[in-house]
């Protein structure tokens, strides 16, 4: 079993009935579900209701987690799944509202993030990230900023591990040259 | 392995022992690897950055309000959605009574009408529309000249569907001949060698 003792402990007392442990394992793993959506999305508005659904289906369906993997993965899959979803909605948004733009409706740096001393950074790393084809983004995001191992995010993308670190190399290429011509 | 494939596995910790030594050993001597290997360095370090952004206290306290508000009404939300769902069954099914009301109201009102105004209609009208119906000239000039008029039930195309329809019998085509006319198609009919 590969799981933290106090994320053990904290959904045996969910279980049991523990409403403060449900808190507790909420605001632990929150912001790392807001990042994650925030990156894959780019959108504040859409990562907040990620956020919301993924805390929902925490508190339905803890009981069915198995610990066949961390408590962590298991987050992260569904927060994975419901980011996806979350983009096709958007789109399906946009085709019946006919605006095919591109531009994020709401980064919402301003009032969201706290230490926000370099703003023109996080808008043009996110800018550089909304380019990458959305294989290429979403392993590109769970390997460096959300820390995951490949065999991790392969459970987590259902993706081999072989076309995972291809998607990898072909991101970080990209972003290199994003970033080069952005300089130029 | 090409040069950026290299750069790439040694920051993603990808690359053997020997590898990486090997790669290390390079990056010494190499001013054009180690120029290659700082753009990639500086992504890096601008991803490291971003990783200690913090969310505003604020927001991050707004989060399980919002959620258990929603787990709360979500109870009534779910008896409130099964009752709508239910309504818009039972309106569903009354808008299709009254469509196929309408429907078959407007089928039946159409064939009476049409079987009244087939009964307005005299003999050659009712040809007429049999020939404009049929779609041939032959049958009219036939009928209508009465120069030639083959009685032979199977010679006279006629479409029944039609004739069903505008609620025309045959006897009423062929009832409406005067005496002499009839003298006349049978003479017709002996010269012929039937």
């Amino acid at each position: 079993m590969n799981f933290k003792n106090d994320d053990y402990e904290l959904v045996q007392d969910f279980l049991s009935g523990d409403q403060q442990a449900f808190n507790n394992l909420a605001r632990k793993y929150q912001e790392k579900i807001y990042w994650h959506a925030r990156r894959i999305l780019g959108d504040h508005d859409d990562a907040h209701d990620v956020v919301q659904q993924v805390l929902l289906v925490m508190y339905n369906k803890l009981n069915t987690f198995n610990y066949s993997s961390s408590l962590y993965t298991w987050i992260f899959k569904i927060t994975y799944t419901r980011s996806l979803n979350q983009l096709k909605k958007r789109k399906l948004k946009r085709i019946i509202t006919f605006n095919f733009s591109d531009d994020i409706e709401n980064p919402g740096y301003e009032n969201i993030v706290d230490n926000l001393e370099n703003k023109e950074e996080l808008i043009r790393m996110q800018k550089m990230l909304n380019k990458l084809p959305l294989k290429q983004r979403e392993v590109f995001i769970l390997r460096n900023f959300d820390e995951l191992s490949y065999d991790e995010i392969s459970s987590i993308t259902g993706k081999s591990v072989g076309a995972l670190k291809a998607n990898y190399f072909h991101a970080f290429k990209k972003i290199k040259e994003l970033m080069g011509k952005d300089e130029n | 392995m090409k040069t950026e494939e290299r750069i790439i596995k040694y920051l993603d910790n990808d690359l053997t022992s020997e590898e990486r030594t090997a790669f290390e050993r390079e990056l010494k001597s190499s001013e054009e690897l180690k120029r290659e290997f700082e753009k990639y360095s500086l992504i890096k370090e601008k991803i490291k950055n971003q990783k200690n952004l913090k969310l505003n206290p604020d927001y991050l306290s707004s989060i399980l309000p919002e959620f258990h508000n929603k787990v709360h009404s979500g109870k009534k939300e779910t008896l409130r959605r099964s009752l709508s769902y239910s309504f818009g069954l039972i309106l569903i099914f009354l808008i299709g009574i009254t469509v196929q009301k309408i429907f078959f109201n407007n089928s039946d009102k159409e064939r009476n009408d049409l079987e009244k105004f087939t009964q307005s209609l005299n003999y050659n009208q009712k040809l007429d529309l049999l020939e404009s119906l049929n779609g041939s000239d032959d049958l009219y000039n036939i009928i209508s000249g009465k120069e030639y008029v083959d009685l032979l039930e199977n010679d006279l195309v006629v479409n029944e569907d039609v004739l069903e329809t505008y609620d025309i019998s045959y006897k009423d085509l062929i009832g409406n001949l005067s005496d002499n006319e009839v003298e006349k198609i049978y003479n017709e009919l002996l010269n012929r060698n039937i």
